[in-house]
């Protein structure tokens, strides 16, 4: 959920911003007002979200949503941005302009990229998740590593750990998965 | 008729200096013409400000008489040297994305007319470089624009296969009808094919040096 909805508005928001004149593109406090926001870890979100919403399946969402937007918005304007030159002449050419170009040359160009910010975002998203367990968590394996850490239950404590590179593992993978089948043009290999 | 009218240019980037200057010529519709220089004269530089997607120092370039200077559209459509395809679409939905109104041609014709039927479902990457051309030019006919520019398309490939485009180009060429500008920098390559050859000079600044008529390629 949080995840999905990280996707979507970091693509669009990508999207979108690409798609700003270049005087805007150009200007220092856009830019700022775009960049500036990424360098907070999500960990130190979390006190703001649960102060602001509390504890609960909502302010869940919104950490994960936190973790894995900004992985997903970058790549995703970094891919628009970087489409070939020929390509994008040729589409001009076609006279694809405005958002039709977002949506039928900037978007299915910047895939790959955007895929690669998905699988950071998710990964960032499940840390994000677990970490806010920790801080305030009722359940979950972020609360269980601090419950077994004050009843000094080490071998507890590394399945805990386990489990989070699993499920972790798991997440990424399927990321690849679904990559391999949307993007059958791509020449580069995953692994 | 596409005009090109005392064309100048100069990348205000670069400390090159002036590239072309007063490039004047036109292109009757339905003509095959021919434009020839050494490496780095200015052929692609021409071509994008054919095309609209470069505006020159100075110089404008009309088609049917309207200025179409620095502004690209479907009325003159360039096939870029290096590769211009989409690499997300498959040979059938990359001609049929360019396909509109004024095009006389299906997509399937246009994909039995440059030699790819069966190959509807590939992608670019899937394609040979030979094929990959084929499919760039069916894409240009799809828009059927006013003017088709060339710049060196079939240059990275060997003699032979070469040869065989080359062929497939004019049989297509007499079948259409389209007006083609083909950049080349090996003369060569327009022998038995075009009516008029433009050659630029070597020198810098680029200027025509002498625009020949060619006794053959009138077999439409
Ligand atoms: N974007 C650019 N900025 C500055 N200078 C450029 C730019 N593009 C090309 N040039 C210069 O303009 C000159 C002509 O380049 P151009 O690509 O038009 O040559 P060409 O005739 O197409 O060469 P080739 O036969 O090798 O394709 C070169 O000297 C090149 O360095
Ligand atoms: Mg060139």
């Amino acid at each position: 959920m949080g995840v999905a909805s990280a996707v979507l508005l970091g693509i669009a928001f990508g999207m979108l911003r690409s798609g700003l004149p270049q005087a805007l593109k150009g200007n220092r406090l856009i830019k700022f007002l775009f960049e500036a926001p990424k360098f907070p870890p999500p960990i130190a979100w979390i006190p703001f979200v649960i102060l602001l919403i509390g504890v609960g399946e909502f302010s869940a969402y919104t950490i994960v949503f936190i973790g894995a937007f900004s992985p997903v918005f970058t790549s995703a304007y970094e891919g628009a941005e970087s489409v070939p030159v020929a390509i994008r002449r040729t589409a001009r050419s076609m006279e694809i302009t405005g958002l039709s170009y977002l949506w039928r040359i900037s978007l299915p160009a910047s895939l790959p990229q955007i895929f690669t910010g998905v699988r950071v975002g998710l990964s960032m998203g499940w840390m994000s998740v677990i970490a806010a367990e920790m801080i305030s968590g009722q359940s979950g394996l972020g609360y269980s590593i601090q419950l077994n850490r004050l009843n000094m239950q080490y071998g507890m404590m590394t399945v805990d750990m386990f489990l989070i590179g699993l499920i972790g593992f798991a997440l990424f993978e399927s990321a690849v998965l679904l990559q391999r089948k949307l993007l059958p043009w791509r020449e580069e290999i995953l692994t | 008729m596409i005009r090109f009218r005392d064309i100048s240019h100069e990348y205000d980037s670069g400390k090159g200096g002036r590239i072309l200057e007063g490039i004047s010529f036109s292109i009757e519709q339905g003509e095959c013409v021919g434009l020839t220089g050494p490496s780095g004269c200015g052929k692609s530089t021409l071509a994008l400000i054919g095309a609209g997607h470069l505006a020159p120092s100075s110089g404008e370039v009309t088609v049917n008489g309207e200025r179409t200077t620095g502004r690209p559209g479907r009325h003159v459509f360039l096939i870029h040297q290096e590769s211009d395809l989409f690499p997300w679409l498959r040979v059938g939905r990359q001609i049929a994305f360019a396909l509109n109104g004024t095009c006389r041609y299906t997509v399937a014709e246009l994909v039995s007319l440059v030699k790819l039927t069966g190959f509807e479902g590939y992608y670019p990457n899937q394609l040979s470089g030979g094929m990959r051309k084929r499919l760039a030019l069916a894409r240009a006919l799809a828009i059927n624009p006013k003017l088709l520019i060339l710049d060196e398309s079939f240059g990275s490939l060997d003699q032979e296969l070469k040869a065989s485009l080359f062929r497939d180009l004019k049989e297509i060429w007499a079948l259409t009808g389209t007006t083609i500008l083909l950049i080349t920098h090996d003369a060569g390559d327009l022998e038995n094919f075009v009516q008029r050859e433009i050659r630029l000079t070597s020198q810098k600044p680029t200027r025509i040096q002498e625009i020949v008529t060619l006794p053959i390629g009138q077999t439409r």
